[in-house]
């Protein structure tokens, strides 16, 4: 996202225009995720909708520190554009609101129910398939967080893979309205699990597989990267979906 | 004032061939305060050095700390960039500092034409956390935008 999504100008004038913009390194959190790492120059990889959700969140809160939107996952300019845009329009409502609390999660219902979702989806917080799968069972790892666009199985699977991400962060501020930064940082959790996800873009693989593609680009630190490998384990251990820590 | 006490120096350097540029330690009222936005940390200091994209910093006290210009909060990449102006750098140092020409001035919002080599990120005006939230609310009144990510967002993530 920093390199790409970042870049769409759009994107650029309203986060320095119309909010106050800051960021916070996660390593070390217990909910964050794995990925290979690389520098801002390295080329991005392609990236899915919502890949790497233990990675990245755009989180939007008021000065005061209240969260009134989230956005976990990859979203590539257009998209975080569309979230901002939202976010713009939830803070706005909240100036002469009477119960902001209550105008946040009818705010976020409303656009989950403008995006498709069906009210009983809402309610369980659960779309499709991922209803079958108990809840809390945090099986969210997806195609999409290897730089990945599956086809569509016909059985909607990775569709809801993707659907849930959106579904998961909507409920999660409509049931947490105005959840105060330090509320969030002692309980992360509650939005991105207690799993542990993977994530990796085609650049990244790519610097391992020493493809033609990648011989066009800056040579990438092998030694790292294999250390990396190391401190992941196999990959196996790599791609295990919902394991606890 | 300022300009003419910088341009004898910048062209002293420029005869010594180096893109380096170096100020005046005895201009005091030069001290400010500048911000890591990876770490948070400030520090009083005066500008000593613009090298390559690295900034030289040094405190009343003659300690000297150095860092990489994109890490510096966008108030101080403005003054960095005024500088800049002010002495009419060679063109060669103004390549050096690129990517503070992502960094949107007075709020008017920056032009990265040039993505692939300037990220897009760091035409971004990040501030450090403490400047974004508190409990009265920031400077601005403006929300906020928390990204939130694994990794170091101007170094490996």
């Amino acid at each position: 996202m920093r390199t790409v999504s970042f870049s769409n100008p759009q994107v650029q004038n309203a986060l320095n225009n119309d909010f106050v913009a800051t960021y916070t390194n996660t390593t070390g959190d217990p909910t964050a995720g794995r990925s290979f790492s690389h520098p801002p120059e390295d080329s991005p990889g392609s990236c899915g909708f919502g890949a790497g959700k233990q990675n990245v969140q755009a989180i939007f809160m008021t000065p005061e520190g209240e969260i009134f939107h989230v956005a976990s996952g990859f979203r590539n300019g257009e998209r975080l554009l569309d979230e901002i845009n939202f976010a713009k329009g939830v803070y706005a409502s909240l100036e002469d609101a009477s119960n902001p609390e209550r105008t946040v999660s009818e705010l976020q219902v409303a656009r989950l129910e403008d995006l498709g979702f069906d009210s009983s989806s809402i309610e369980r917080g659960r779309v499709g398939m991922m209803s079958m799968m108990p809840t809390g069972s945090n099986v969210d790892f997806a195609p999409q967080d290897l730089g990945i666009q599956m086809p569509s199985t016909g059985t909607g699977m990775f569709e809801d893979m993707i659907r849930q991400r959106v579904l998961n962060d909507g409920t999660f501020v409509a049931r947490n309205p105005l959840m105060t930064r330090s509320e969030f940082d002692a309980s992360p959790e509650k939005l991105l699990g207690n799993g542990t996800s993977f994530f990796g873009s085609h650049s990244s693989m790519n610097n391992l597989s020493g493809n033609d593609f990648n011989r066009q680009r800056p040579r990438p630190d092998m030694n790292r990267m294999m250390q990396q490998m190391q401190d992941f384990g196999n990959s196996a251990n790599m791609m295990r979906m919902g394991g606890q820590r | 004032m300022r300009a003419q006490s910088i341009l004898p120096m910048f062209l002293l350097i420029a005869l010594l061939g180096t893109t380096s540029l170096s100020f005046a330690q005895d201009e005091e009222h030069k001290v400010r305060r500048w911000t890591d936005l990876q770490t948070g940390q400030t520090v009083r200091a005066f500008l000593a050095d613009i090298d390559g994209g690295v900034v030289t910093l040094q405190t009343r006290n003659g300690e000297s700390f150095t860092i990489a210009h994109h890490r510096l909060s966008g108030t101080d990449q403005r003054y960095l960039r005024n500088h800049v102006e002010e002495a009419e750098l060679t063109a060669s140092l103004a390549r050096n500092l690129a990517p503070v020409e992502g960094i949107p001035v007075n709020g008017q919002g920056g032009n990265v034409s040039d993505a692939s080599s300037a990220p897009g990120y760091r035409a971004i005006n990040w501030q450090p956390m403490e400047t974004a939230v508190s409990e009265e609310g920031n400077d601005s009144g403006k929300p906020v935008f928390w990204f939130r990510v694994l990794g170091d967002l101007d170094g490996l993530m």
